[in-house]
């Protein structure tokens, strides 16, 4: 695991707005904290540099490219088979994300398709892989859903009694 | 959408903060042009959301808990959404047709943090049942990640 990188309030202030819209100029921010905008340039860089902001995120509406559906699934998987489902998902090509989890599933997947016969063919796909046991699919109603104000971003508070 | 509008949203997925004035001299069209399709397209949701992705691990984050929501039987999970929508830490809600109706993203710095969120659903009048799986730390704990990845010639980054 990653350690923790200790973020005090100009930092936080930094994250929270660019979460909001990543265009706000530094010069903004600067007035919003008090301090110089070279600071907030030192800043956000070296919050680049520390791994704490990983890079910039568009989210465009997918409309535009047909895809108008997102779906997940939950599968469980026998017990050797993880590597290779992953990999499968992996290799198609409208799996947007997949990762292996912890609960009463064993592998999560997210994939855009453009219309019900798509999401009849991500199933049929995923079923017939050998270790897969069951398939749950859940088509989202909004396309994304990302609420980016909603994370909590504190500074650190001292630790003064360790 | 033109040529114009692609190679804006082509330049901004790779970085989302590149200049306006070197889009336009990419394209061979002014910055206020760009500035002007750019503002255009947020207005028409094209563009939803420009953010910046964090490594929630750094920041003091643990994990990850993917909620699987269904309603009580007979009910609508439009009011119950409205909360969930609103909690802080709930960074990804939305309703969904099919073996779940709702599906939630929690993230949380401690089991307590995760308890009181979970419990605070659940609670919820509308909601009968929450399925909680937690996708395994290190490996997905970027927020947010983009969705248009591979429609917009981008390389998926592999999972380290």
């Amino acid at each position: 695991m990653t350690k923790p990188v200790t973020i005090d309030e100009i930092d936080a202030k930094i994250l929270k707005t660019l979460l909001l819209d990543v265009r706000t100029s530094f010069v903004d921010i600067a007035k919003d904290c008090g301090v110089s905008t070279n600071t907030i340039v030192k800043r956000y860089y070296k919050l680049r540099q520390s791994g704490v902001i990983t890079g910039t995120s568009l989210i465009v509406n997918l409309d535009d490219a047909g895809y108008d559906f997102v779906i997940s699934t939950d599968m469980n998987v026998e017990p050797n088979y993880e590597g290779a489902i992953l990999e499968t998902l992996n290799n198609m090509p409208n799996c947007i994300d997949h990762f292996p989890v912890v609960g009463n599933y064993d592998v999560h997947a997210i994939f855009v398709v453009r219309n019900f016969q798509e999401i009849d063919q991500v199933r049929n796909q995923i079923k017939t892989q050998k270790g897969i046991t069951r398939v749950r699919v859940t088509a989202h109603l909004s396309k994304h859903g990302f609420l980016p104000k909603n994370l909590l971003i504190q500074p650190a508070e001292n630790n003064k009694n360790g | 959408m033109d040529e114009i509008d692609q190679t804006i949203i082509r330049e901004l997925t790779k970085d989302a903060r590149k200049p306006f004035r070197k889009i336009a001299m990419k394209i061979g069209v002014s910055t206020q042009t760009v500035i002007k399709r750019y503002n255009e397209m947020k207005t028409n949701n094209i563009i939803q959301i420009a953010t910046i992705s964090i490594d929630l691990n750094k920041i003091g984050y643990a994990g990850t808990a993917h909620l699987l929501i269904k309603s009580s039987t007979g009910k609508d999970l439009t009011k119950s959404f409205e909360h969930i929508k609103n909690t802080p830490n709930i960074v990804i809600a939305t309703k969904a047709i099919g073996d779940f109706e709702g599906y939630a993203v929690l993230v949380f710095k401690n089991i307590e943090d995760l308890f009181t969120t979970i419990l605070q659903i659940r609670k919820l009048s509308d909601i009968g049942y929450v399925d909680v799986v937690f996708s395994v730390p290190g490996i997905n704990t970027f927020f947010p990640k983009p969705l248009n990845r591979k429609y917009l010639g981008k390389k998926s980054p592999k999972s380290e």
